[in-house]
């Protein structure tokens, strides 16, 4: 019988004659048996990896570690131990069988147990590496992903070191914040003196749609942000601007994307101060709708050719949509996949806020770059915003059975 | 193919073969109301089964395999007491029969409405969970292979084509002989029922001896040929006896069956 | 009889279903998943023959043209487990409790005759001990005392010395002592915080508490470094040499056992991350690193004592403690100054970052050690 969460299962109706016997058995089943979308378990193999086009669950915690062994093989059986409890905890399941309660009482568990009786939430965990990787444990330069080449210096960023780049990282996303804190807590504690934390951030209320089948969030300016995002319905644009090419080199990226992060800090106690006419000549939409300006709908195209009476063109020349569209970078267009955050605030009566921006592209140099180029040389929104942290990571692509976290890369 | 089949047949016969002579009886002595009772039974014990596998399957629960031998032995030890009140039941029948005593007859069935639900219950109950469980596992190979689930439904068809064979040729007897053959052949079933839910015990741990052997004629009568099948499905026969299933299977027949057949004192109304 | 039967059967049947209800959520395939089991009618390849003790999961492939059972026996020919019925072209999963460590048998039932085929199969952990272990363990405990009475017989004179010295008014040399006479104390913290009623009148700090008098180690390092050295500072003095006495004259009655050794090694290296790294224990001297070696030499000594049980039960496990002992060692020598350390003030936040990273490598697998030890 293949393993499931049992919680997936359980959302599971029908089977009339099965009634008698789920009445009878709920008494010894260890979970709550209330189906509904927190029951969801997303598969953690496939083509691609789970937690890029999955439609965006509503909390993140993103994880950047650092190497700290030149012992390669050590890191590739933390990576094996990784992959197995990642793929356990995807499925609602604890990090090792019994690992919370059920281990000697004399040890400490093998699993911090604070997501005892919790369900799968859509937990995905999504895996890559930094350029900084490869030096270190000595893996072929060649190996090294063009696309992870550093990312020049944009008008305006006040990058921390220390909350910029990293050696591997980990988005683990879920709809229950409890869920995605003990997926990384416990693969944090796995990696203790092969691996150490460089950095990580907590997210909500995702602020793009990955899917056709989800709403529009908002991010903390109050506007829908993802409206024109790359979906999951859209094979042909994840083809062209997600996935890297099955003949690129090096080999081992195939299939694979690049995650580019960015953590934004937002002025928001500035921004809310301005007048709502302001802030939507800024965005190029409307406040309430995210109807582009000129358009009635949040998902009619935007017309930047459109002009208003006087001949000025209705979506202002540095409107942000604009300079973001790929109308106006050559059809240029990236998955976003962002998390709205607030770090407590920052000593000075403002809160610590902002996007922590996430987004899959097959190559930043040509996607990412660009597009920053304009906005933060453009963009108005400039004036209410700073990038603080910026890390570049390549995930490779999904895993069969019986692989594991970096396999391709290791075995290249 | 055939390895499923048999199995399919052999699990089968254990739970058909009670429920065909117990509808025979029925309609022998004209009780076809009480039919719908006996399918009342058989539907519960399917529903039960069925339900507590999905279920266990479902909560990714198991049932430890003290739990399931325990569960196997009890059910077939009570359904073993349910039989024999059948024989003595069918005996008293046939006596009232023979002493052409319809009214007592009537009033002998009579106690018997609720009995034949639970009866037909145990009968397919007993073995119900190891068949649903064994049926999962062959439905979830079909995905693979559709083999395991054919040839298990195929075995379970010919387990009802047997059992309605013995049901035929039962209700094609003289009633005095039906109720001395039919009521012999239960005695060596429940015989059968009751050192199988003994070994079930053993296995579990319950009941001491599993590794003394009576007789082991495995080679002779191997469980996975056909004969060793019909043998295990109708009189729960197992080439690998130990000495307490043996000894219990020795002590029931022993004691029934000359209760069974000891003369009927027919109490007749001289004519005055 | 009445109509209420049929519920009572079913109510029955379910009763005795669930009596055996066991929470056995199959575990998932990868590492520590389901063992493997390909049955064929002249083969039974189990893919592991070792399993930890408890809940153990076999799944079970018929791949041959017979049917067949699978069985876990214990010694004896006891049955642990079974499924009978596996098909050919099927698979069944058994779901088997097995308590205590120890060697037992899988076996297959081509065509369901006979013993089958045998294989061996190690159960591990929870197994009964062998005299020889408890020996060991005895000879753990009795070295691990051997070091605590070394440590304390050199704290008495160090304290001695530094008491001296204070009482004289010699604020330098104190101050030069004070961190040499605290190395032995945190050594064997563990064991002197097992004096609930001396420790917090050797080792408080000053946290303010009300009614709570503050005396010890840190209130003459407070005189010494910070406020000057005061009226009472003799009488505190006195008082501490006094505690450190009686702490020898306690310490040789103290009953060890293997588990207090293993928790107190780990106790030492939470000490470490949670009062040094921060700079908390010596707030005045900022002599910190002092008391970070001697934690980490403390946390050795129990482990060393600890080491041959260790190697007996996790042959893996010793070689990961050196190597990460070694770690910390190394990384702790670059702050050598000296016979001493730097000054905590000297850390810089990347010395801070890479000391917590190296203390929680190493405070990973001695935590490790108290399962291992008492299992």
């Amino acid at each position: 019988m293949s393993a499931f969460s049992r919680r997936r299962l359980l959302g599971w109706t029908g089977a009339g004659a099965a009634a008698v016997g789920v009445g009878a058995v709920a008494g010894c089943a260890a979970a709550p048996a209330a189906p509904g979308p927190a029951q969801r378990v997303v598969p953690f193999r496939g083509e691609h990896q789970a937690g890029i086009v999955t439609p965006a669950q509503d909390r993140l915690h993103f994880v950047a570690l650092d190497v700290i062994t030149d012992d390669r093989e050590e890191l590739r059986a933390l990576l094996q131990r990784w992959t197995a409890a990642a793929e356990r905890m995807t499925a609602g399941a604890e990090t090792t069988p019994g690992g919370a309660t059920g281990g000697n009482p004399n040890s400490p568990p093998d699993d911090t147990g604070e997501a005892l009786g919790l369900p799968a939430a859509s937990l995905t965990l999504t895996f890559g590496v930094g350029a900084s990787l490869f030096a270190k444990v000595g893996l072929d330069p060649s190996l090294v992903p063009p696309g992870l080449a550093e990312l020049p210096r944009f008008a305006g960023d006040q990058l921390d070191p220390a909350l910029s780049g990293g050696d591997l990282c980990i988005q683990a996303c879920s709809d229950d914040p409890q869920v995605a804190v003990h997926a990384v807590r416990n693969l944090v504690r796995m990696g203790f003196g092969t691996t150490a934390v460089r950095w990580s951030q907590l997210g909500f209320g995702r602020t793009s749609s990955t899917s056709t089948s989800q709403e529009t969030h908002r991010n903390l300016f109050g506007f829908k942000d993802g409206t024109n995002n790359l979906k999951a319905e859209d094979p042909d644009g994840l083809r062209d601007q997600v996935w890297v090419p099955a003949d690129a080199r090096p080999a081992w990226l195939a299939g694979g994307s690049y995650l580019v992060a960015r953590r934004i800090r937002m002025h928001i106690e500035i921004w809310d101060r301005t007048s709502l006419v302001e802030q939507e000549v800024i965005i190029g939409r409307t406040k309430d709708e995210g109807a582009a300006f000129g358009a009635a709908a949040e998902f009619d195209p935007a017309d930047f050719a459109a002009t208003d009476e006087t001949g000025a063109p209705r979506i202002a020349v540095d409107a942000h949509i604009r300079l973001s569209s790929a109308e106006s970078l050559g059809g240029v267009r990236i998955l976003r996949r962002g998390y709205n955050f607030v770090d407590g605030s920052d000593g000075q009566g403002h809160l610590n806020a902002g996007l922590f921006f996430i987004a899959f592209m097959n190559d930043p140099q040509a996607q990412f770059v660009p597009m920053q180029r304009a906005l933060s040389t453009k963009d108005v929104l400039m004036e209410y915003i700073e990038h603080t942290g910026s890390a570049v990571f390549a995930c490779p692509a999904g895993l069969g059975e019986g692989g594991y976290w970096g396999q391709s890369l290791f075995e290249a | 193919m055939l390895g499923n089949l048999l199995i399919g047949l052999r699990e089968g016969l254990e739970a058909a073969l009670v429920v065909s002579i117990l509808i025979a009886f029925l309609v022998r002595t004209d009780r076809r109301s009480a039919l719908p009772k006996v399918w009342l039974g058989v539907g519960i014990a399917v529903v039960v089964s069925v339900g507590v596998t999905l279920a266990l399957t479902l909560t990714q629960q198991a049932l430890t395999f003290e739990a399931q031998e325990t569960f196997g032995g009890v059910l077939s030890i009570v359904a073993v007491g349910f039989v024999t009140w059948m024989i003595f039941w069918m005996r008293r029948a046939g006596r009232s029969i023979s002493a052409e005593l319809r009214g007592r007859m009537e009033d002998a069935l009579a106690m018997g409405s609720g009995a034949v639900v639970l009866m037909a219950a145990l009968a397919v109950g007993r073995e119900g969970l190891e068949t649903a469980v064994f049926f999962f596992a062959a439905a979830q190979a079909a995905g693979e292979t559709t083999e395991p689930l054919i040839g298990f439904l195929s075995g379970i068809a010919i387990a009802v084509v047997i059992a309605y064979l013995v049901y035929r040729g039962a209700i094609s007897l003289d009633l005095g002989k039906f109720f001395s053959v039919t009521g012999g052949l239960l005695i060596f079933v429940a015989a059968g029922i009751l050192a199988y839910g003994v070994h079930d015990l053993q296995e579990a741990g319950i009941l001491p001896g599993l590794n003394t052997l009576a007789f082991d004629v495995s080679a002779a009568v191997p469980p996975d040929s056909w004969y060793g099948v019909l043998l295990k499905g109708i009189f729960n026969f197992s080439p690998a006896t130990t000495v307490l299933e043996a000894a219990v299977w020795v002590a029931y027949v022993a004691v029934v069956l000359p209760l069974f057949l000891r003369p009927h004192r027919i109490r007749t109304t001289t004519p005055a | 009889m009445s109509r209420r039967t049929p519920a009572a059967v079913g109510l029955a049947v379910l009763g005795l279903a669930m009596a055996g209800c066991t929470s056995t959520a199959p575990v998932d395939a990868g590492a520590g998943g389901p063992i493997t089991v390909a049955a064929a009618d002249d083969a039974c390849d189990v893919s592991t023959t070792e399993a930890p003790a408890g809940t153990i999961s076999f799944d079970i492939t018929n791949g041959g043209s017979k049917v067949t059972e699978f069985y876990l026996y214990a010694t004896g020919g006891r049955i642990m487990g079974e499924v009978e019925n596996i098909g050919p072209g099927l698979s069944r999963q058994l779901i088997v409790e097995v308590p205590e460590g120890g060697e037992y048998e899988t076996a297959c039932k081509p065509g369901m005759v006979g013993d089958g085929i045998r294989g061996a199969f190690t159960v591990t952990g929870s197994a009964q001990r062998s005299v020889d272990t408890d020996t060991r363990l005895a000879e753990a405990t009795a070295g691990y005392q051997r070091y605590v009475n070394s440590q304390v017989e050199a704290l008495v004179p160090k304290t001695q010395e530094f008491v001296d010295a204070v009482v004289a008014g010699d604020v330098e040399g104190a101050k030069a002592l004070f961190p040499i006479a605290r190395t032995y104390w945190e050594r064997i913290e563990p064991v002197a915080e097992s004096f609930g009623d001396l420790d917090p009148r050797i080792d408080g700090r000053d946290d303010g508490e009300p009614g709570v008098e503050f005396t010890g180690f840190h209130r003459l390092e407070r005189d010494l470094w910070q406020d000057g050295l005061q009226p009472d500072s003799t009488a505190i003095a006195d008082m501490l040499m006094d505690d450190i006495t009686e702490l020898a004259n306690r310490v040789p009655s103290v009953e060890l056992t293997p588990l207090n050794l293993a928790n107190g090694a780990k106790e030492l290296l939470d000490e470490v991350a949670t009062g040094k790294i921060t700079g908390e224990e010596d707030r005045y001297s900022h002599t910190d690193l002092w008391d970070f070696r001697a934690n980490v030499d403390g946390s050795q000594g129990a482990i060393a004592a600890l080491r041959p049980v260790i190697d007996e039960r996790d042959p893996a496990l010793g070689p990961l403690l050196d190597e990460r002992f070694a770690a910390v060692d190394a990384l702790l020598e670059n702050y050598r100054d000296g016979d001493g350390f730097v000054l905590y003030t000297a850390l810089t936040p990347d010395d801070i970052k890479a000391m917590t990273e190296a203390v929680d490598a190493l405070g990973e697998p001695v935590s490790q050690v108290a399962g291992v030890v008492s299992s």
